[in-house]
């Protein structure tokens, strides 16, 4: 049924996943395609194959679903030097698009406004790294970022634009059992990371209510070999 | 053993658009001139951080095209598979909405369409926004034909969001491609998908019909 072709052209393109593989346009359409980049031709199915594997979720995957769900949480800024900004917010986490990535939706207030963001993350089984993108209604921008562990941190790293120039941060993020994470963000200041903010999330839709939670017990129930 | 987890890069924005800038603002003038830097009165008081966060924030006239893509959509998509045979066309459902204020839209995809004679079970999820401090569109795009993510920046150019980027292929290398998303003037709105074609140039793949459910 699936068989002849996802790989087409088209309609990833439409989107995207088709720069895949694509077929030669010269060619007779059902015999073979062409792969693009290494000039080669592959049948039908071991190209299907090939794409199918590279489009399946995986352990990787399986990380960030795991953390759907509701989150509240506590963050922490720089503003400037010897300033510093607190706020509550709120995450919500869903698995989308059969669970390769997960949506973000960030709600809270920063620096006595109110801030609303939009995180999409995945990993690229090709390329071996984790992607996201961020979005928020502070600014107009696009801040893509990829990365990988670090020992127990998965860290991101990448750039944005403002109206300074472009501007690198970084995420490094710890989840220290299933119920608690922290992200931790640097951005960089004359070629060094340096830290900027904390954000400290816990399971649960309320402010407080996570904290009376029967269950405890699992916060100290992991060694996680720091 | 899934403990780790990836935390959305929450906040990233307010550091990254606006936030950070206070900061560096602050910093700026270091290289500058480190003694003034060093005084108070360098540094960016709570006025001008709020001015500047007003001013990040702030849409531009460029987001209003993105308001024309927003609704529910019939979208036809047609793909062109053999040389000169008319297109192979399928229909699926789209719906874009505007998210944060209207700085950005979301867009999904969902539906089973043909490609050389497969039917292909495809759902897609993106964002279209319009960089002001880069002077461009921008976009990000996943779906569940591979695990990559496309990355698109571009112009506004003869009368499309004209848009271009990479995304890894499946045997490991980049694949280019460029979007064009086109308001006609019935309103109703196409999408089209170049790629490269066999000697290289950007070759038009196929284009969807969007028109409204």
């Amino acid at each position: 049924m699936l068989r002849t072709a996802l790989i087409g052209t088209g309609a990833l393109a439409l989107v995207g996943a088709t720069g895949l593989i694509s077929y030669n346009a010269g060619a007779n359409n059902t015999a073979a395609i062409t792969v693009a980049q290494p000039e080669m031709e592959m049948d039908m199915d071991e190209a299907m194959a090939m794409m199918m594997q590279a489009a399946a979720p995986g352990e990787h995957h399986a990380k960030l679903t795991a953390n759907a769900g509701e989150w509240t949480s506590r963050s922490k800024f720089e503003m400037g030097p010897g300033q510093t900004s607190e706020g509550d917010g709120k995450l919500t986490v869903k698995p989308i698009i059969g669970e390769r990535f997960t949506l973000g939706h960030y709600t809270g207030d920063f620096a006595g406004a109110p801030f609303e963001g939009i995180s999409i993350t995945g990993y690229d089984n090709v390329k071996k790294e984790y992607v996201s993108v961020w979005l928020d209604n502070f600014g107009t921008a696009i801040l893509y970022m990829t990365g990988n562990w670090e020992g127990d941190a998965l860290v991101l790293a990448g750039k944005t634009s403002t109206v300074m120039g472009d501007h690198e941060m970084k995420i490094s993020s710890v989840q220290p059992n299933a119920n608690s994470m922290t992200d931790t963000f640097y951005e960089m200041r004359d070629g060094e990371w340096a830290k900027s903010g904390q954000i400290v999330y816990t399971r649960g839709a309320d402010h407080g209510e996570s904290h009376d939670e029967k269950g405890g017990h699992d916060k100290d129930g992991h060694d996680h070999g720091g | 053993m899934i403990r780790h987890a990836i935390t959305a890069s929450v906040l990233v924005g307010a550091l990254g658009g606006a936030l950070a800038l206070s900061f560096s603002a602050g910093r700026a003038t270091a290289p500058a001139n480190a003694a003034l830097a060093s005084q108070p009165e360098g540094m960016p008081g709570p006025e001008e951080i709020k001015a500047m966060m007003a001013q990040t924030a702030a849409m531009a006239p460029e987001h209003d095209r993105l308001k024309e893509l927003v609704g529910l959509w019939n979208a036809k998509m047609n793909f062109l598979v053999a040389p000169g045979a008319p297109p192979e066309t399928s229909q699926v459902k789209a719906e874009i909405k505007p998210v944060l204020g209207g700085r950005y839209v979301q867009l999904h995809y969902k539906g089973i369409f043909t490609y050389m004679g497969a039917e292909i079970d495809f759902e897609g999820l993106g964002m279209i926004g319009y960089d002001k401090a880069a002077g461009h569109y921008i976009s990000a795009w996943g779906d569940n034909l591979s695990t990559s993510m496309l990355i698109e920046t571009g112009p506004y150019k003869d009368g499309a969001i004209d848009i271009e980027g990479s995304m890894t292929d499946a045997m490991g290398g980049q694949t280019t491609m460029r979007h064009r998303h086109i308001i006609n003037d019935d309103g109703s709105y196409t999408l089209e998908f170049y790629q490269p074609g066999p000697t290289g140039e950007m070759m038009k793949i196929g284009w969807i019909e969007h028109t409204k459910d």
